[in-house]
């Protein structure tokens, strides 16, 4: 039993209980209409804890990579649970199982049902994709396909329903999501909402939105529905936690309360513990910095790379940024070094045609040397965004992804075959400039000591700063208020762009085209 | 047939080797073409494109159209299917300029927090060999000692550098700039190719609107690209278009006559009462 929106509904049934026709989704009242002897339990989470750590065990028998996706649906997961009733669920739990390189996925199914089912606790249902959430619609039903081996990315396995396993080809997540509803996805209530009323029913229709858009509109959460609804989900089973793995610790001989030193003794750690990950074939996913305070206590960071890695110079890059971004509390005495999360270490075979082959390993290197050095920002890749002022007609991803939701059938130099088009440049901020007017309007400005004669210029053109945030100057010492935005020509050809804030003679150089 | 028998001469006194393929004769070394701007009428001017492990210099001062070439010259290249990163020295590129490159392939944009730090960046990109063409834009001139380096990075990694310097448009740096122009005092960083860019010509009347994207004036301004070293001397001009407004105007001349600018005058209008 669990509340919703205040009035109660079963959650779960024992056989028994199905037996008399009562089903999960079903209020309360009318499941006791069925069966007057109804026994109601409430929600139990060490219960259902304990039931999960013995499906995961029995699973262990067929894959030795399985995780409890935590979905046995506890009060907070109610709309998971309306889903799981909608199509047909009983709100059993949900489990993640490898099922790269086992063999034939069809028998692999086959005998995770098996086992699953054979612990009474309700029907099972299984689905085999390359993805969680394609894995884990597969479960609910649609076409049954022959899956070919030799696909891209890690096969995962949903099981949770006794339904012949649905399999879906390698590569054809995002065309095998299309046709499903948008409520597949565990959506907040507002978002499903938001969706529903622009008539974005089905996760093809999202899926077929511009990423960017996406984010602009609807936010980190509307970005990741899109990002599951491509069949891009980066849940799946994790390898157990292994404390066998490389750790380093050193005693600092002194109570520490710079970075220096620490910085020192970790690229002494660093070394001994990269070489005992390369020793292993292992790459870490994540470090584990852990400090020994003065007064005792103990202060941990993870550190993650941008990808699995057992190069120190990388680790060190890394470790470095938490360390001085890190404010402690007290000095520290003692430095551990551990490696958290490993991935086997992996190489990638370069194209022997290829005009030229870039090692990912190394590009990855030279990014996050650049990072380390000059900010996460440093390194990005241009994209569009909507805006009415010059400025924010595009944005700086960092986020590798982005270059996939790229405008890819933007014709070559903005629409004319022959000609490119001028670039935009636009100062971090607008310099305010001295104007020289004379009696057909703008006769120079004074940018850089330099007075510029202007001999042409268009405008005004006015566009109002954005008004309705709080940070509505967008950059620091600019005015709010109206704009009136002037594009000018001067005397050596430059096209500058001007603007006039709300006082006649305020005067700012947004930027130029170059 | 033995390896003597095909050393030995024939009747003519040519091996036999040299008969069946006479290809073999006259070993032509092939001639490896640099990249292309894909802009015809400067491709022709720079025939042998953008040198591949070497260093071409960009002499374009603001404003003048180096941005647009830099980014064609990167657009070409992504086509050819090779690797570029852009080094924004000043961050000044609006990203809305380049977004279209992104689609294109491995395009990359570092924006370094300090304008001296974009050659520690190229020289970490060039490292990488993972790039085809880098690309350092609006950057303080480099020591001779930093040149150098650069120099045998790319050509260690047979990648293409480009170098745009700012040059600040004080009339002293225009003189400087007349002297490279004709040739009396060439950047010395040790470029293969240096390329000049200006307007080529005062364009009467027109003045575009705000700049938006999704298509362009053709020809709004015409640059000329003048090759001072690397090749017979040679100019080209280069028509670009300028981009069109997002917003619909009937007419660029046509002034703003909207609510927000008849807002401004009501108090005087109330004064006068």
């Amino acid at each position: 039993m669990a509340e919703d929106h205040g009035k109660p509904r079963v959650v779960a049934t024992s056989r028994q209980a199905q037996a008399r026709g009562i089903a999960a989704g079903m209020a309360f009242a009318e499941a006791k209409a069925l069966a007057t002897d109804l026994v109601a339990l409430p929600w139990d989470d060490a219960r259902v804890a304990r039931a999960a750590l013995e499906v995961t065990t029995a699973l262990l028998v067929a894959s030795p990579r399985v995780s409890w996706a935590g979905g046995s649906l506890p009060p907070s997961r109610l709309a998971t649970w309306r889903l799981a009733t909608r199509w047909g669920g009983t709100g059993v739990g949900v489990w993640w199982v490898d099922a790269a390189g086992l063999g034939s996925e069809a028998k692999l199914a086959g005998k995770l049902v098996a086992v699953a089912g054979g612990l009474g606790f309700g029907p099972v249902r299984a689905g085999i994709a390359d993805s969680a959430v394609a894995a884990y619609a597969a479960s609910f039903g649609g076409r049954t396909e022959q899956r070919s081996h030799g696909g891209t990315g890690t096969p995962t396995m949903h099981t949770s329903a006794v339904v012949p396993p649905r399999i879906v080809p390698p590569g054809a997540d995002a065309r095998y999501l299309a046709p499903f509803p948008v409520t597949l996805l565990d959506l907040d209530d507002d978002l499903a909402e938001t969706l529903r009323s622009l008539g974005l029913v089905t996760l093809g229709q999202l899926a077929a939105l511009v990423a960017d858009e996406v984010e602009a509109r609807f936010g980190p959460e509307g970005l990741a529905a899109h990002r599951l609804a491509r069949g891009l989900d980066s849940r799946g089973p994790t390898t157990p936690r292994d404390d066998t793995l490389p750790a380093v610790e050193v005693e600092l001989g002194g109570p520490v309360a710079t970075a220096e030193p620490l910085l020192f003794v970790l690229k002494g750690a660093l070394a001994p513990l990269s070489e005992a990950l390369h020793a292993r074939g292992l790459a870490a996913r994540e470090l584990a910095l852990t400090l020994t305070l003065d007064d005792g206590a103990t202060a941990a960071r993870p550190v993650r790379p941008a990808r699995p890695t057992s190069n120190p110079d990388i680790l060190f890059d890394h470790c470095r940024l938490a360390l001085e971004a890190w404010q402690l509390p007290e000095p520290a005495t003692a430095l551990r070094l551990s490696a958290a999360v490993t991935v086997p270490a992996s190489g990638e075979q370069g194209d022997l045609l290829a005009p030229r082959w870039a090692d990912p390993a190394a590009l990855a290197a030279a990014f996050e040397r650049i990072r380390s050095s000059e900010g996460a920002d440093a390194v990005a890749l241009p994209a569009l965004r909507d805006g009415h002022l010059p400025g924010d007609g595009g944005a700086w991803v960092t986020d590798a992804d982005a270059r996939a939701h790229g405008r890819a059938d933007a014709p070559a130099h903005g629409g004319v075959e022959t000609a490119p088009v001028a670039a935009l440049r636009i100062l971090p901020a607008p310099a305010p400039v001295r104007v020289r007017l004379g009696r057909s309007g703008l006769a120079a400005f004074r940018h850089q000591d330099a007075w510029h004669d202007v001999v042409d210029w268009c405008g005004p053109e006015r566009l109002a700063s954005r008004w309705w945030r709080s940070d509505a100057t967008d950059r620091p010492g600019t005015p709010a208020g109206p704009r009136d935005y002037y594009t000018v020509r001067t005397a050596d050809g430059g096209l500058w762009l001007l603007y006039r804030g709300p006082a006649a003679d305020q005067w700012y150089l947004e930027g130029w085209l170059d | 047939m033995g390896a003597s028998a095909l050393a030995r001469p024939a009747a003519d006194g040519r091996p036999h080797l040299e008969l069946a393929f006479p290809q073999l004769r006259r070993p032509v070394p092939a001639v490896r073409r640099g990249l292309a701007f894909g802009i015809p009428s400067l491709d022709t001017a720079l025939p042998q494109g953008v040198p591949h492990g070497q260093i071409t210099a960009l002499d374009a001062p603001l404003g003048s159209g180096g941005t647009t070439l830099l980014l064609a010259l990167a657009e070409a290249t992504l086509r050819a299917d090779e690797g570029v990163a852009l080094v924004d020295a000043e961050r000044s590129l609006a990203p809305q300029a380049a977004a279209r490159l992104a689609a294109l392939g491995p395009f990359w944009v570092v924006r370094p927090r300090a304008g001296e730090n974009a050659w520690w960046c190229a020289d970490v990109l060039l490292r990488s060999g993972a790039f085809g063409l880098v690309i350092v834009d609006r950057v303080p001139a480099p020591a001779r000692r930093v040149a150098v380096r650069l120099q045998r990075l790319a050509h260690d990694k047979d990648t293409a550098l480009v170098l745009r310097v700012a040059q600040a448009p004080t009339p002293v740096a225009q003189t400087a700039r007349r002297q490279v122009a004709s040739g009396s005092q060439l950047p010395g960083y040790g470029a293969a190719v240096v390329l000049a860019v200006e307007p080529a010509v005062r364009e009467p009347g027109f003045i575009p609107a705000l700049s938006g994207w999704g298509g362009a004036w053709p020809e709004a301004r015409r640059l000329r690209v003048t090759t001072l070293k690397g090749g017979a001397p040679r100019a080209a001009e280069v028509a670009v278009g300028i981009p069109l407004p997002d917003r619909l105007r009937p007419h660029w001349a046509v002034r703003d006559r909207r609510a927000a600018e008849r807002a401004d005058r009501r108090p005087q209008r109330k004064a006068r009462r």
